[in-house]
């Protein structure tokens, strides 16, 4: 296949990926901050629960960094 | 013997890599990474199996397990307790209450707990042999790929066990009859989401180190290690055994408002036959 095309498709998949990843992260990081601003009392669990969201919507990114490696290292 | 002693040189001879300054190329250090194995091999008869890198990081990781398991195991009292016994109880009581918080009730939160802290610590242990230089298992794809398998067949064999094949027929319907679809796809996807998630970071983040080591052979890395075999390393063995938790919970919490709402709806049945009869009696 072509060695360009390849790479194009590579760091698109990436790019995509962790541009959306870290636009969802911001928000919700934002309405975390808001939620703990407005009852302090609740911070850790709310803390919590942001650490828990941001694993998976990182874990969306992990997922195309994959298919970004796929494409470099298997195809010549 | 021989195997070991060619394990031991290679094993030298990587870490003496890992300390030089300069020439060593990006792309060498990746292939070389995606080379599963093959440097053991053991011949039975007149076949040989070659043995993966992962098959002796494994290896490496229950050791060590076994090792703190049985420090730990020692010195446990009924009365009079010591402060690493306190530590203990109170992790064993935090995992129950988790099983709790995720549907299960106390009998089925304390059979589960066992059965996810040896997942959570194989994973970490094996996840944190990256900070010796040693290559974690979980970078070979098919160390978390069959984990994922076995795990998610694990907790539906568990749910299984707790709410019987019906429960688990009853779950699988759960908002809607006919969203079952769905709920069989999720069960398609789960094992492929925990495996991709768990190889993804401790791949990516090898990957990573290895550029930063072109930057300054043994202290940016180690930094930066830190962070991505550390942090990440636990956080990923946390996630991966807080899921598998979740999915028992899952299945438990889903069978029983599926087995409620079938018993308002005979409720509300009988009472209108009642309403009916009651009609027919008086008039």
């Amino acid at each position: 296949m072509d060695r360009g095309l390849i790479a194009v498709a590579a760091g698109l998949a990436i790019g995509i990926a962790a541009g959306l990843c870290g636009l969802g992260i911001g928000l919700s990081s934002g309405r975390a901050f808001e939620a703990i601003a407005r009852q302090p009392e609740q911070g850790k669990k709310i803390q919590t629960l942001l650490l828990a969201g941001i694993v998976f919507m990182e874990s969306m990114a992990i997922y195309a960094l994959v298919v970004s490696l796929l494409l470099l290292f298997v195809f010549k | 013997m021989q195997e070991i002693i060619e394990f031991l040189r290679a094993l030298g001879r990587n870490l003496w890599e890992q300390a030089r300054i300069g020439g060593r190329s990006i792309s060498d250090g990746i292939t070389e990474t995606l080379d599963y194995g093959g440097r053991v091999h053991i011949h039975i008869g007149n076949i040989s199996i070659p043995i993966s890198d992962a098959s002796i990081a494994l290896c490496f990781t229950t050791l060590i397990i076994l090792i703190i398991a049985l420090v730990l195991r020692t010195a446990l009292k009924l009365s009079g307790i010591n402060r690493r016994q306190t530590i203990l109880e109170a992790a064993y009581q935090g995992l129950v209450n988790l099983g709790k918080s995720f549907g299960l009730d106390q009998r089925q939160a304390a059979t589960m707990a066992p059965i996810i802290a040896s997942i959570f610590s194989l994973i970490t242990v094996s996840n944190l042999l990256s900070l010796a230089k040693l290559k974690p298992a979980a970078q070979n794809p098919a160390f978390p790929i069959s984990l994922a398998l076995f795990t998610v067949c694990l907790c539906i064999f568990m749910g299984i066990r707790f709410v019987g094949i019906s429960g688990f027929m009853r779950s699988l319907m759960h908002p809607m009859p006919a969203l079952m679809p769905f709920q069989v796809l999720d069960y398609l996807i789960k094992p492929i989401s925990l495996a991709f998630r768990l190889f993804g970071n401790i791949f990516g983040a090898f990957i990573l180190i290895e550029f930063l080591g072109l930057v300054l052979p043994l202290i940016v890395p180690t930094v930066f290690g830190l962070w991505f075999d550390l942090a990440d390393g636990i956080l990923q063995g946390l996630i991966f055994a807080i899921l598998s938790l979740n999915y028992v919970g899952e299945i438990v919490e889903k069978s029983s408002e599926m087995e409620e709402l079938a018993a308002e709806k005979r409720m509300a049945k009988a009472e209108k036959n009642f309403a009916i009869k009651s009609d027919q009696a008086s008039s």
